[in-house]
């Protein structure tokens, strides 16, 4: 039986079923069957959100230790006396490595002449470590230890980690008097002290959320891919957010000397993302894409729309020449 | 006024021991509130000292009562919902003649009666003090908690709006305050909620609630006079 037959008995078998019956059940059928193909595929998998944000101000809860750990260079201290004899330079001044514990909290401000890392130890986390080249590993005193790079050391610094459920700036808020008023604060250290000037906030400056699919196919998931205009702008004085505990979000964050707010780089799964804002009563806000659009730019799924789409006009075109061979036939 | 008018008979009526135990505020001119669809930008670190336990009830403005000195001219009552959109700010008078442990502050709202009901009991934050002064203005109040009615008074919560400093508070009798910074809602009005379970003893008390807010630079400490009522 040649192609055109074999075709031309589907086509007529099918064409048979004269109860519309059938016809519904064979569409919902297949409308499950894609349904489910697309949830499986498409829906089911959570979006990457890359957030990159200008803050004066970030949080995190140390997740994973060895990760979280950052070297500074001639960085003040607030409290000198939290750290053990010694491991300070001659100008009193922490060079080393900084390893904060587990469920600790570190917390990044920039203020306009320092940027100040707080690091916050809840009683029952493990202590913070200090490392110092010749030096026993330090382990800090107290529950809190603030750290304060200069502005004209902040280009001899990688970028500073956030791994962990984090914060990114704060919302604008009902403000408060002002607790001092000026900017120029004496910072007491027991030495003499030092001076700081004060950045107002914190303030989120400005964020964008870009969202990246995930592919999905039979094999396994694993590549990602631009969601065409998948792409939020986060307004000024709004508060980023991770919300599960462990969290997935990873990422830095630099500070520069001419630059007044943080820029904050990091990786989450969108489905974490939370976006706190001043406005009506539901203030709280998450990110959603449309299915549709992650179904079209999903690569994983381009070879089998071609192939349906190969497929149909391949059916088409033999019909159209089955129509033309036996029209042919009829005149003679 | 139909309800004061039944405010009044409920609280006379005999054998009633809330009833008896409860005095009312006058009001002269009307209750300075606001309802915005944007929220305000204006307010105070001290958001709310509340005695008790908020009970995840529907906020009732008809039964808002505060701790009550025995020599009490006026009250300042400032109010806010947790997103920012209500405030409130108003003197309330009380009846030198008065009796009762309580004060009932009424009216609470003049208009806003709906709205607030639509909040829970924890979401409108209400911070009471002692004041001969229509203004408000005054600079080292008296605080009068606001008591969760038919609530046990043996917890007292502070909501605070540090601005994201580090808070730690405490008591003058050196209890430790915990205090927390709320998760998963938005930190618009509030930043720190400070809880501390309290014994009332038999007679009233002036307590000093101090807190230290730390910026990472710099600690700056506030006291709040707390008034604390007898036990019952």
């Amino acid at each position: 039986m040649t192609l055109p037959k074999r075709l031309r008995t589907l086509f007529e078998s099918v064409s048979s079923w004269s109860r519309p019956a059938w016809f519904l059940l064979a569409s919902a059928g297949l409308t499950g069957v894609i349904f489910l193909f697309v949830r499986v595929f498409v829906l089911d998998i959570t979006p990457v959100a890359l957030i990159s944000a200008q803050s004066t101000f970030v949080t995190y809860e140390v997740q994973r230790g060895p990760a979280s750990n950052f070297t500074l260079q001639g960085a003040q201290l607030r409290d000198r006396s939290q750290v053990c004899e010694g491991i300070l330079d001659g100008t009193g001044r922490f060079t080393g490595l900084v390893a904060p514990g587990q469920g600790n909290r570190v917390s990044y401000t920039h203020h306009r002449s320092h940027l100040l890392i707080t690091l916050d130890i809840p009683p029952g986390t493990s202590a913070a470590e200090l490392t110092v080249e010749g030096h026993a590993v330090c382990k800090v005193q107290g529950d809190t230890l603030n750290l304060l790079v200069p502005n004209e050391v902040l280009d001899r610094h990688l970028p500073f980690p956030i791994v962990g459920r984090g914060e990114i700036g704060a919302e604008l808020r009902i403000q408060t008097a002002p607790v001092q008023a000026q900017d120029l604060i004496q910072v007491d250290d027991g030495h003499g002290g030092f001076s700081v000037r004060r950045a107002p906030g914190p303030l989120l400056m400005g964020a964008t959320v870009r969202l990246f699919g995930r592919t999905s196919t039979l094999s396994g998931t694993g590549q990602l891919y631009p969601i065409p205009d998948a792409e939020f702008q986060i307004p000024r004085g709004s508060r980023l957010s991770s919300t599960e505990e462990p969290s997935t979000m990873v990422g830095t964050v630099t500070a520069a000397a001419d630059d007044f707010a943080l820029d904050v780089e990091v990786t989450l799964e969108a489905s974490e993302v939370l976006i706190y804002r001043i406005g009506q009563r539901d203030q709280v806000e998450r990110l959603a894409v449309g299915a549709f659009a992650r179904s079209f730019s999903n690569p994983g799924l381009v070879p089998i729309l071609v192939a349906i789409a190969i497929f149909g006009f391949i059916l088409q075109l033999l019909c159209a020449l089955d129509g033309v061979v036996r029209d042919k036939r009829g005149r003679r | 006024m139909l309800r004061a008018f039944f405010v009044s008979v409920m609280f006379a009526m005999p054998g009633d021991v809330v009833a008896q135990d409860v005095a009312v505020t006058s009001l002269s001119g009307s209750v300075n509130e606001h309802f915005d669809t944007t929220a305000r930008v204006a307010g105070s670190r001290l958001v709310s000292v509340r005695l008790g336990t908020a009970r995840g009830l529907a906020f009732d403005p008809s039964n808002v009562q505060v701790v009550r000195p025995v020599s009490l001219a006026g009250v300042c009552v400032r109010s806010i919902s947790r997103d920012g959109l209500y405030w409130m700010r108003t003197y309330y008078g009380v009846e030198a003649t008065a009796s009762g442990k309580r004060l009932l502050i009424e009216p609470f709202t003049s208009s806003l009666d709906q709205i607030l009901r639509s909040y829970g009991e924890g979401e409108i934050a209400i911070v009471a003090f002692s004041s001969v002064d229509a203004s408000c203005l005054d600079q080292s109040p008296l605080v009068l908690p606001v008591l969760v009615p038919e609530g046990a008074p043996d917890r007292i919560e502070v909501l605070l709006n540090s601005g994201s400093r580090r808070i730690s508070a405490g008591l003058d009798g050196g209890e430790q305050v915990v205090c927390v910074t709320p998760q998963n809602i938005e930190r618009i009005v509030f930043d720190s909620i400070c809880t501390l379970a309290v014994v009332l003893s038999d007679r009233p008390t002036q307590r000093v609630l101090q807190v230290a807010m730390d910026d990472g630079l710099t600690v700056v400490r506030e006291d709040y006079k707390i008034f604390l009522p007898a036990h019952q």
